[in-house]
């Protein structure tokens, strides 16, 4: 029994202590299941987390995708693109080459063109010969027709020999008659072939200046034709710049990164730029702050003058009020502002009835005149002036009124307002007698003229009859008639002149001449004239002008015997011919008395004479300035005079260069 | 009127002028020139010129109580004297206005010098009628000649 409870005990304890070992197994195993379940949750974190990564490398692969098909897309794109634009090029090298072929026509024609122009220019030189062996056929024709005048003056001065021996010889006379009679039938015919030679010459004028007009024409089409040609040329350079402005546009495209780099560089240049600019602005700053006190002290400056003024105001009206003279001031609209004593008195008007009145609308409107309306609307906006404008105003009341009026700008400072001064100055009654005196004038030269020509024409007729007597003291007194009635006969001419120019009545037959060959003819014929003075002609105008060439003759000659006039003691006078690009200048110069300075505009004037101060006087009546004047003004040119008392004076005139062609006119004999 | 005493002339010449000195020194330097001249001091109608039958006349502007133009422009308009040359002469100075107005054929300004006169009477002068036949016969024989120069 011992034993098996002993074995029984041991029994116990080996179960216990397999129990314990159990326990200890079981507590192992805990610990491995622990781990193993700490193992599992971590495999499950990893897993969760593999699983977020799986999903975010599916989002990814999705997205990369998408991307691809979009790359895709574009590519297509970029590949239409290009194909359309290969399309594009080769459709612009197509149009080159037909341009080139369309240019390489044009250069073709051109070419033609070129030909026939040399070809048309030969021709025109050609016909330009032409025209100058024509020119020249017909100056021969000219000089033969004036050689045949020459000659059938002779014979007209034979025939009239021969009547007055006829007169005389009684038994030839019937025979002579019919001798001359025959000659006058032939001198009619002459004269009928003369006009019939004129009308040729006037024809072949005609002619060539039609071939003038022609050769114009085909100048200004052939102008046109390289116009085109020119016009064309340009078209093609501008295709050409089209098409390399559209292959800079492709290698931009290929380029966009150098682009940007560009256009950083350019944003960098700007940058610098905009710092200067920044730095002008200041140096701009600092000039305007200069200005501001510049300014600010112009201001302090101008106060002070503007009390000055105000003193002087009422000085200037005292004086206004004092006037003779009538004053009107209006305002930038016309309207009077002031007027002064002498406007109310001239024109019996109230002060009520002119202030605040626009300036036409005084006395009923009659101061509404163009004249006045166009020189008071120009002053204002032209600040112009104007000087002795005449008017004529006719007052029902007061009668007719010719003033002479002065307009002038003022500024009124401190309002800066803009003033219009009207002075004027009433010169009827001068008017009148200067009227009177014209119309005298001019009826006083008509009624000499009769007597004048009968006994110019008796003089001459004696001089014809006894030019072969040998009675001496007859002749001698017929050429002193003759002298002083030629004289008397210029002095008549002259005061009728002097009247035509007053009334404006004074005309010119205007054609265009050579001016050297005048000037030759008038030097020439005025030093038979006074053949103790020199005169020397210098220079050459080398120009046609167009004028009346009797009237210019006359200033020529005016001159010159006024420069021999006022020499008696000088021996010499030099004429010069020159020119600019318009106008041709004349200069008469003498050594002789001269002219004092207070003289010299006036004796441009009528009836003004310079005598010297030992009261030596000059015949003449003082017009012959006047007359030279007016001539050259009418020809739209200019006279004035240089001179030195004591030492003698120089007369210029310029007159405008004729500059049109048709200089070609020949007389009609 | 008074008749020059030529009898066979160059033509004849009919001058109408009021100043008697004008008249006288017409008269005198156209003879000279064998020009068989009338003279008158005023207009003494359209039938005492054609009974004259001038082959040019001298016309003055201002004649006593009647106008020269209005002579000459009835002069003019008479089929019996519209052939006749007229020139004006007149002292006014816008001798040309006045001619053109009074449809003269020309115009002698006052003062004139004796040469105008007698080359403006060879420049208008008619070849007189009693030649004229004669003239123009010679016309054929010399007119070729002449063209020929």
């Amino acid at each position: 029994m011992i034993k098996t409870i002993r074995s029984d005990a041991d029994k116990l304890i080996i179960a216990r202590r397999e129990i314990v070992l159990q326990k200890l197994q079981k507590g192992k195993l805990r610990e491995a299941l622990l781990i193993a379940n700490k193992e599992l949750s971590f495999q499950k974190i990893e897993k969760g987390k593999r699983a977020a990564e799986l999903s975010i490398a599916d989002i990814e692969l999705a997205f990369q995708k998408e991307e691809k098909i979009k790359r895709a897309a574009e590519l297509a794109i970029a590949d239409i693109e290009l194909a359309f634009q290969d399309e594009e090029k080769e459709k612009r090298a197509a149009e080159l080459s037909i341009a080139n072929i369309e240019l390489a026509f044009q250069d073709a024609l051109k070419e033609k063109r070129a030909a026939e122009l040399i070809v048309a220019n030969k021709e025109l030189l050609f016909q330009n010969e032409e025209k100058e062996k024509r020119a020249a056929e017909l100056s021969i024709a000219n000089k033969e027709l004036a050689f045949q005048n020459n000659e059938k003056e002779k014979r007209a001065a034979e025939l009239s020999i021969a009547n007055i021996e006829l007169a005389y010889q009684n038994d030839e006379k019937e025979k002579r008659a019919e001798e001359l009679t025959i000659a006058i039938k032939e001198l009619a015919f002459q004269n009928q072939v003369k006009e019939k030679r004129a009308a040729e010459l006037i024809i072949a004028n005609e002619e060539l200046a039609f071939q003038n007009k022609e050769k114009e024409s085909r100048a200004a089409e052939l102008f046109i034709a390289n116009k085109e040609l020119a016009f064309q040329n340009k078209e093609k350079e501008k295709r050409a710049a089209e098409l390399s402005i559209a292959n800079v546009e492709l290698a931009y495209q290929n380029d966009e990164k150098e682009k940007r780099a560009a256009e950083l560089a350019i944003a960098n240049t700007e940058l610098v730029y905009q710092t200067g600019e920044k730095g002008k602005r200041a140096a701009e700053l600092a000039i305007a702050d200069i200005e501001l006190a510049f300014q600010n002290k112009e201001k302090d400056k101008r106060e002070i003058a503007n009390r000055e003024r105000e003193q002087t105001l009422s000085y200037a009206e005292g004086i206004l009020g004092t006037m003779r003279e009538p004053l009107l001031v209006l305002d930038k609209h016309l309207r009077v502002k002031s007027a002064n004593e002498a406007f109310y008195r001239n024109f019996s008007i109230t002060a009520k009835e002119t202030e605040a009145t626009l300036v036409f609308e005084l006395k009923n409107r009659r101061w509404d005149t163009p004249e006045l309306r166009e020189a008071l609307e120009k002053i204002l906006p032209q600040k112009a002036a104007f000087n002795d404008l005449e008017i004529t105003f006719d007052f029902p009341e007061i009668g007719s009124k010719v003033m002479l009026l002065n307009g002038r700008r003022l500024i009124q400072s401190e309002k800066g307002e803009e003033l219009i001064l009207l002075a004027m100055q009433d010169i009827t009654e001068q008017r009148v007698l200067q009227q009177r005196n014209d119309s005298f004038m001019s009826m006083a030269s008509h009624e000499l003229k009769t007597p004048v020509t009968t006994i110019k024409t008796l003089v001459q007729i004696l001089q014809l009859q006894y030019r072969k007597s040998k009675d001496t003291m007859l002749i001698e007194y017929l050429t002193t008639i003759g002298q002083q009635i030629d004289q008397l006969t210029q002095l008549v001419v002259d005061l009728l002149d002097v009247s035509k120019i007053k009334a404006d009545k004074f005309e010119l037959q205007k054609k265009a001449f050579d001016f050297d060959t005048l000037a030759a003819e008038i030097v020439k014929s005025c030093q038979l004239l006074s053949p103790q003075h020199a005169i020397t002609l210098k220079g050459k105008t080398l120009a046609q002008v167009s004028g009346d060439r009797n009237s210019l003759s006359r200033v020529f000659i005016n001159l010159i015997t006024n420069a021999i006039k006022y020499s008696p003691k000088a021996n010499k006078i030099s004429i010069t011919l020159s020119h600019t690009e318009n106008h041709i200048r004349v200069g008469v110069k003498d050594t002789g008395i001269g002219i004092a300075k207070d003289h010299q505009l006036k004796i441009f004037d009528r009836f003004f004479q310079v005598g010297n101060n030992r009261g030596q006087s000059f015949a003449g009546l003082g017009i012959g300035l006047y007359i030279t004047t007016a001539i050259v003004a009418q020809h739209v040119g200019h006279m004035w005079v240089e001179s030195t008392l004591g030492k003698g004076s120089t007369f210029f005139f310029e007159l405008p260069i004729d500059s049109s062609e048709q200089n070609n006119t020949y007389d009609q004999v | 009127m008074t008749k020059s005493k030529i009898s066979k002339s160059k033509g004849t010449i009919l001058v109408i002028d009021d100043n008697a000195g004008i008249l006288f020194v017409l008269r005198k330097a156209l003879e000279l020139k064998g020009y068989e001249v009338h003279t008158s001091d005023t207009f003494h109608g359209v039938e005492s010129v054609e009974k004259i039958a001038p082959d040019l006349m001298y016309l003055d502007i201002s004649l006593v109580g009647i106008d020269g133009r209005e002579v000459c422009q009835e002069l003019k308009s008479d089929t019996r004297t519209k052939h006749i040359p007229i020139i004006i002469l007149t002292a006014y100075p816008n001798a040309d206005e006045l001619a053109k107005e009074a449809g003269a054929n020309d115009f002698l300004p006052k003062p004139f010098d004796i040469e105008a006169l007698w080359k403006m009477t060879v420049k208008h002068i008619l070849v007189p009628a009693k030649n004229r036949t004669l003239a123009r016969e010679q016309k054929r024989e010399i007119g070729p000649i002449l063209s020929s120069i």
